[in-house]
C-alpha cells in the first residue's frame, strides 16, 4: 500500500483544524475514527464527519461532485497498489484537468485538498519526464501547494521548469 | 433535466433510477454507440444541467439525500463502494480465480445480514434511504440467479427478506420495467469494466508479496511442453556466424549499425560517460552478434574545437599533440573495459576533411545555406578571431564586477555572457584589447528542412528512447532556427569555398559526419552502410547521453535529408539520463568521482564494473554510484547468487562424476524449472532488444536464483549418499545445473565478457554455444551427458568494506567546506581571503604564466565563497536572536487580544470561512511574533481544538 490512509486523514482534518480523533486501521483500506464516543468507518465518511464538525456545509450540485470525488479517491486512488494503475488516474486526472484549474467548481474545495493528499507521495516520487508527461496533474499539484495551509509540513515537491533547457543546451 | 448516460445491463444504473423515482422526476436514459462508450470513462454517468458525475453513489445521493441519519448512510455508502461492489464485481464478474475474494464476499453478506436483523426495516431505520438503494441495486443480478442465491444467500435469511421487500417497492418497480438488467454472472462483468475497479497486485497473488519483482505466475502446461521439445529436440543446433573483417550488410539478413556519441577528445572519461555511451553501446552491439545479426560499432574521439584549442595553449603543446595523447588514453580506458569496436577511429582524418566539405557543399548547392554577418572579437596583435573562451573581462552583469569572466560564461555569477559585451575585454593569450568586427558566417537553415524533419521524426521517434523523444519534440515545438556552421578559428575542417577559407566548420557540424568518416577508414565499402541499397536495408542505433541528443535527432539529420542522397539515418536513438557520484557531480577538477583511468587502479576487474554500471544504468532517470551499493551487489548478486550456483554445480561434478556431464533423466520438476528459466530467457531478449539493459541483467539473474532454489530443494549433497534412484535423481540434477551453467554464459557474454569466456573455459564449452536465436528463445541441452567439464574455480572476490573506505576516502575530492563554521572563522578568512589576494597580486604582475597563478586564483575564489558563507550563517544568527524589548512584548500583547476579539466576533456572526480566515492568520502571526519576543512557545492545543 503506497499511501497512508492515517496520515491523509489527519492532514484533512488539520487543514478543517478539526480534532483528528484516534484513528486505526483495522481491515485494509477502511480507518475507523473514534471521537466523543462517536465511531466512524470509513475514509469518506470520517472526512464527511470532519466536514460537519468544522460546519462545511456540502449540498446541492457541488455537494454531490464533491461526493463523487471523494469516493472517487476512496475506491481508486487507495486501491492503486500497481505502476499500471498509478499510471490509469494519472492520465484520467491528467485529461479532466487539462479544461479545469480545481477538481469542483472554481475554487478549491475538499475534493482538492483530499486528492492532494492522496497523491502527494506519488507525485514526490514522479520522475521529471512523467511530470512533464501529467503536465495539467503537476500544474495542479503546484499550484494547491503554494497554500501553506494545504501543503502543511509536506516538502514541497518541485516542479522546475527549466529541465528541459538545462538538459538540451547548444553545448559547442 | 436529467440525463442518465449508461451501457445496458449495468446495475448500477438501476441506483439512479431508483433514486429519481423516489423524488418523482423523470430521467432520460441514454445508451451510448460503442464509440462514445470508450470515450467515457466510466458508466453510467448523471448529466445534471452540464454537470457530469461519474460516480452513481454520488448521483444517488444527490437526487435523495437521506433526511435522517446521516452518518450511517455515508458509512454503508462508501461500504458499498469501495467493499461491497469491487468485490463482487471482481468475484462474479472476472476470471481473476481468488479463494479469498469469494470468502471476502460471503463475509460482507453476512454482516449485511447481521445488520438488517439489528435495524428495523432499512439500514438506515425506519425509512429507505439512498443506501438501501444502492446496495440492493448491486446485490439485484445475484439475487435473480438461482444458483448463486443458493451459494450465497441460503443460509442469510435477513438479506433475502429485505430483497424482496424492496423489490415489490413500486419506485423499485418502475426502474426494473424501465431498465432491464439480467440476472447472474454477465451484469457483474459488465459493471466491472464499466467501473473499472483495480485488481489488487496482492489480491491476485497472495504467497508471492515479499517479491513482487519476482512473483511469477505458475508454469502452464504448454509452457512446460514447450520446454521438453526444446530440450529433447535433435535438429542441428543453430551456429554462431564467423567472424569476417570488415563485415558488411548482407541482403536479406538483419544488417545493424551501432554509434556510441563520439567523446571529447581532451577530458578523461568518467564513469557516467562509459555507461552512457560507450559501454551501452557495447553491450547491445555484443548482444547483436550474439542474435548472428552483422553487426558494426563504430566510435572515436571528437577531436576539432576551442576547447582542445584551450587545452594545448594550456599544457604548452599543439593541438594535434593534444589529440595524440588524450586518443591514447581514451583508447586505453575502452580498451581496459572490454568494449568491443570494430573501429574507434578520430576525427582529424583526411577522410573526416573530405566528407564535412562534400555534405557542405551538397548542401549548399541543395540551398540549405544562407550567410550572415556575425559580430565577433579581433585581437589584432595575435591576428585572429577570439572564441568565447579566449576572451576574459569583466563581467557585464550589474553586481557582481568580476574582473576576469570568461566570453561565454562568468565564473563568479555563473551567468551566461555574450563575448562582446564584456567589460575591458582582453585577449587571453596576450593581453590586449581585442576589436569588434564583423565576419560573415554560414548557417544551416533549419526553418527551411523542418516539415521533412519533421516528418520523418514522426516515423522514427517510436523507437527513440522516451527522453530522447520528449527532448525533440521539445526542440522542434519551439520552431527551428537557422544555426551557424562556421567559425574564424584554425584548428577545425575548413571551410572549402573561396573567401571563406579561413574558416573552419563549427564541431557540432563536423563531429556527427566522425561516424561516417570513421566507418570510411574501416572499409572501403562504407558507403554499403552509410548509404544502403534497397534490398539491404541497415538499421542504426545511436547510444549518447541525454545533452546529446539535440545533435543527433535535430541537426545531424537535418544535415542528412537536405543532403538528400540517401543516407542512413538513425532508428534508434537511445538516450541515458546522468549518472551522479554518491549523490553529486562527477568533477574532474575537485577530483571527484571515479574516472576510466583511476578504475583500473581500484584492483576490481573490468566485468565488475561493467556489471555494476549496467546494473545502474540511468534508464529513466537519473541514477547515483555508490561505492557501498557496489560492495552489496558484488557481495550478493554477483558472488552469493551468480558465483555461488556456477561454481556449485560444477564442483560437486568434478567430486562426484569425474569431471563428466552425469546421464540426466528429466521429471516434470526439472521440465518446470526449465520452463521458467525459458520465460527469463525470453524476457531477457525482450528487454536487450529494447536497449533495456538493466532489465536484461536482472533476468540473468533471476535464472541464476532459480537455480540455486532448485539446487536448495534437490539437495544432490544429500541424494548422492542415498539409494540407486537417489543417485540417478543427483545425476539429472547436477547435469541439468551445468547445462544451467552453460546458458548464464551465453547470456552473460554482452554483459561480462572476460566472466562468459572463464565460465566457458571451465565447463570446456565449444564456442559454438555463443548463439541466441531471437526470434524463439528456447532453452536447449547445451552440454550432453558424457562431455568432459573443465576445471572449476571462483568467478568473483569478496570486496571488503574497509578497501572501499578507504577509495570512497581517495574520489570523494578534497573537503573544501566543512559545513559547520564557526562564527569566530570570520575574521580569520577575512585573514586569509587578503594573504592570498596579495599572492595572486604579486604573481600576475610578476608576469608569470597563466598556468601558474590559475590555481592560486581558483583558491582566492573559493576562500571568498567560503567566506560569504560564514557571513550569511553570522547575519542569520543574530536576526533570531534579536530581542524585543518589554514594552514592545505588551504592546503585541494588547494587539493579539484585539485580533483574537475581532475574529470570536467574525467566527459567531456566521460569516463564511473565506471571511475570517485572513483574520485568523493574522492572530497567528501576531501570536508568533509575541512568542518570539517573549521566549515563550505558542500554546499549541489552542489551535486545534476550537
Amino acid at each position: 500500500m503506497t499511501i497512508n490512509v492515517i496520515k491523509c486523514l489527519s492532514q484533512i482534518a488539520s487543514y478543517l483544524k478539526v480534532n483528528p480523533g484516534k484513528i486505526t486501521l483495522e481491515s485494509s483500506t477502511a480507518p475507523t475514527r473514534s471521537f466523543n464516543s462517536t465511531v466512524i468507518t470509513g475514509f469518506t465518511s470520517i472526512i464527511f464527519q470532519f466536514l460537519k464538525e468544522s460546519n462545511c456545509d456540502i449540498t446541492g450540485l457541488t455537494g454531490a461532485e464533491i461526493r463523487q470525488w471523494l469516493e472517487y479517491c476512496a475506491v481508486y486512488i487507495l486501491n492503486a497498489d500497481s505502476a499500471q494503475s498509478v499510471e490509469q488516474i494519472l492520465k484520467e486526472l491528467n485529461d479532466l484537468l487539462s479544461s479545469k484549474t480545481y477538481l469542483v467548481a472554481f475554487q478549491p474545495s475538499i475534493a482538492d485538498v483530499t486528492l492532494f493528499y492522496c497523491l502527494h507521495n506519488i507525485m514526490a516520487n514522479l520522475s521529471y519526464l512523467d511530470k512533464e508527461k501529467y503536465l495539467n496533474v503537476s500544474r495542479w499539484f503546484d499550484n494547491m501547494q503554494q497554500d501553506v495551509s494545504v501543503r502543511q509540513k509536506n516538502k514541497a515537491v518541485d516542479f522546475s521548469t527549466n529541465y528541459l533547457t538545462c538538459v538540451a543546451p547548444a553545448r559547442h | 433535466m436529467l440525463v442518465i448516460q449508461t451501457n445496458e445491463n449495468n446495475p448500477s444504473t438501476l441506483k439512479i433510477l431508483i433514486a429519481a423515482n423516489f423524488i418523482r422526476v423523470k430521467a432520460t436514459l441514454e445508451i451510448p454507440s460503442r464509440e462514445t462508450v470508450l470515450k467515457c470513462r466510466r458508466l453510467p454517468s448523471l448529466t445534471i444541467n452540464d454537470n457530469l458525475i461519474f460516480i452513481p453513489n454520488a448521483a444517488a445521493y444527490y437526487l435523495f439525500p437521506p433526511t435522517v441519519n446521516q452518518s450511517k448512510t455515508d458509512e454503508w455508502l462508501e461500504w458499498e463502494s469501495t467493499v461491497l461492489s469491487p468485490n463482487i464485481a471482481i468475484t462474479l464478474g472476472t476470471s481473476f480465480k481468488n479463494p479469498s475474494s469469494k470468502k471476502n464476499l460471503i463475509n460482507n453478506l453476512k454482516k449485511l445480514n447481521d445488520a438488517i436483523s439489528a435495524s428495523q426495516r432499512f439500514l438506515g431505520g425506519d425509512t429507505i434511504s439512498v443506501c438501501d438503494i444502492a446496495i440492493w441495486s448491486t446485490l439485484y443480478p445475484l439475487y435473480k440467479d438461482a444458483g448463486l442465491v443458493t451459494e450465497y444467500l441460503s443460509e442469510l435469511k435477513n438479506v433475502s427478506i429485505w430483497l424482496k421487500s424492496l423489490e415489490s417497492m413500486p419506485e423499485f418497480k418502475k426502474a426494473l420495467q424501465d431498465f432491464k438488467v439480467t440476472a447472474g454472472s454477465s451484469a457483474y462483468q459488465v459493471l466491472f469494466n464499466s467501473a473499472k475497479y483495480f485488481v489488487s497486485a496482492s489480491a491476485t497473488n497472495d504467497e508471492m508479496v515479499s517479491s513482487p519483482q519476482h512473483a511469477s505466475d505458475p508454469v502452464t502446461a504448454d509452457e512446460i511442453l514447450a520446454a521438453k521439445k526444446a530440450w529433447n529436440e535433435v535438429k542441428s543446433a543453430l551456429l554462431p556466424k564467423k567472424e569476417v573483417v570488415p563485415v558488411l550488410p548482407v541482403p536479406g539478413e538483419k544488417n545493424i549499425l551501432i554509434t556510441s556519441a563520439l567523446p571529447y577528445v581532451n577530458n578523461v572519461p568518467h564513469l557516467g560517460n562509459i555507461i552512457g555511451c560507450v559501454l551501452s553501446g557495447d553491450v547491445f552491439a555484443r548482444f547483436s552478434r550474439l542474435c548472428n545479426y552483422n553487426t558494426l560499432y563504430i566510435c572515436g574521439t571528437d577531436e576539432y574545437g576551442t576547447a582542445t584549442e584551450t587545452k594545448a595553449l594550456e599544457e604548452g603543446l599543439t593541438p594535434q599533440q593534444i589529440c595524440d595523447k588524450y586518443f591514447e588514453i581514451h583508447n586505453a580506458i575502452y580498451r581496459w573495459f572490454n568494449i568491443g569496436f570494430d573501429h574507434f577511429g578520430r576525427t582529424t582524418t583526411p577522410e573526416q576533411t573530405s566528407i564535412t566539405q562534400k555534405f557542405f557543399l551538397d548542401l549548399n548547392s541543395n540551398g540549405f545555406m544562407q550567410v550572415e554577418s556575425v559580430e565577433q572579437l579581433l585581437c589584432e596583435k595575435c591576428d585572429r578571431y577570439l572564441a568565447d573562451r579566449f576572451v576574459e573581462g569583466g563581467c557585464p552583469h550589474p553586481g557582481c564586477n568580476y574582473d576576469d569572466a570568461r566570453g561565454d560564461q562568468c565564473d563568479s555569477c555563473g551567468k551566461l555572457i555574450t563575448a562582446s559585451e564584456l567589460i575591458n575585454p582582453r585577449c587571453k593569450v596576450c593581453g590586449t584589447r581585442p576589436v569588434v568586427k564583423n565576419s560573415d558566417q554560414f548557417f544551416l537553415d533549419l526553418p527551411k528542412i523542418e516539415p521533412l524533419l519533421y516528418h520523418w521524426m514522426k516515423n522514427s521517434s517510436p523507437g527513440w528512447s522516451n527522453n530522447a523523444s520528449v527532448i525533440a519534440q521539445s526542440w522542434v515545438r519551439e520552431g527551428l532556427k537557422p544555426r551557424c556552421i562556421t567559425r574564424d578559428l584554425k584548428w577545425g575542417v575548413p571551410v572549402p569555398l573561396d573567401g571563406y577559407r579561413d574558416k573552419v566548420f563549427y564541431v557540432w557540424f563536423d563531429a556527427p559526419i566522425g561516424y561516417v568518416s570513421i566507418t570510411k577508414r574501416y572499409t572501403e565499402h562504407w558507403e554499403k552502410w552509410w548509404k544502403p541499397s534497397a534490398d539491404t536495408p541497415v538499421t542504426l542505433y545511436q547510444f549518447m547521453a541525454k545533452d546529446n541528443v539535440p545533435f543527433h535527432s535535430v541537426m545531424f539529420p537535418a544535415c542528412l535529408l537536405g543532403l538528400n542522397q540517401g543516407y542512413t539515418l538513425v532508428q534508434h536513438i537511445m538516450a541515458t539520463e546522468y549518472l551522479n557520484y554518491e549523490d553529486g557531480k562527477f568533477s574532474k577538477s575537485r577530483g571527484v568521482g571515479v574516472f576510466g583511468n583511476n578504475a583500473q587502479d581500484t584492483g576490481i576487474p573490468s566485468d565488475v564494473w561493467r556489471f555494476y554500471l549496467l546494473y545502474i544504468r540511468p534508464e529513466s532517470q537519473d541514477s547515483s554510484f555508490s561505492w557501498n551499493d557496489l560492495v552489496t551487489k558484488n557481495n550478493s548478486e554477483l558472488l552469493n547468487n551468480l558465483g555461488n550456483f556456477i561454481n556449485r554445480a560444477q564442483v560437486f561434478a568434478e567430486k562426484f562424476f569425474n569431471g563428466v556431464v552425469p546421464d540426466m533423466n528429466l521429471n516434470d520438476e526439472d521440465y518446470t524449472l526449465l520452463a521458467l528459466c525459458t520465460r527469463e530467457v525470453k524476457e531477457y531478449v525482450k528487454a536487450v532488444e529494447k536497449c533495456k539493459l538493466r532489465d536484461g541483467i536482472r533476468h540473468i539473474l533471476t535464472i541464476s536464483r532459480h537455480g540455486n532454489q532448485y539446487m536448495q530443494v534437490s539437495e544432490p549433497w544429500v541424494q548422492v549418499k542415498g539409494t540407486d534412484e537417489q543417485k540417478a535423481r543427483t545425476k539429472t540434477v547436477i547435469g541439468l545445473c551445468c547445462n544451467l551453467t552453460c546458458l548464464l554464459a551465453v547470456l552473460l557474454s554482452p554483459y561480462m565478457p572476460n566472466t562468459s569466456r572463464t565460465i566457458r573455459k571451465q565447463l570446456n564449452a565449444p564456442d559454438t554455444v555463443c548463439v541466441l536465436d531471437p526470434d524463439n528463445p528456447e532453452i536447449t541441452n547445451l552440454l550432453k551427458a558424457g562431455h568432459q567439464l573443465g576445471k572449476p574455480s571462483p568467478l568473483f572476490d569478496k570486496i571488503d568494506q574497509a578497501k572501499v573506505d578507504e577509495l570512497k576516502k581517495q574520489f570523494g575530492g578534497k573537503q573544501e567546506t566543512s559545513p559547520k563554521k564557526e562564527v569566530g572563522d570570520v575574521s580569520a578568512l577575512e585573514a586569509s581571503v587578503n594573504q592570498q589576494a596579495d599572492k595572486v597580486r604579486a604573481l600576475k604582475s610578476s608576469g608569470a604564466a597563466k598556468t601558474l597563478w590559475q590555481p592560486e586564483v581558483n583558491i582566492l575564489l573559493d576562500l571568498k565563497k567560503q567566506l560569504e558563507a560564514a557571513k550569511t550563517t553570522v547575519t542569520e544568527k543574530v536576526s533570531t536572536e534579536v530581542k524585543v524589548s518589554a514594552e514592545d512584548a505588551l504592546a503585541l500583547e494588547q494587539k493579539v487580544e484585539e485580533q483574537a476579539t475581532l475574529v470570536r466576533n467574525l467566527k459567531s456572526s456566521g460569516a463564511p470561512k473565506t471571511e475570517w480566515q485572513p483574520q485568523v492568520n493574522m492572530l497567528l502571526e501576531l501570536k508568533q511574533k509575541l512568542a518570539l519576543a517573549t521566549g515563550k512557545p505558542i500554546v499549541q492545543a489552542k489551535k486545534s481544538k476550537k
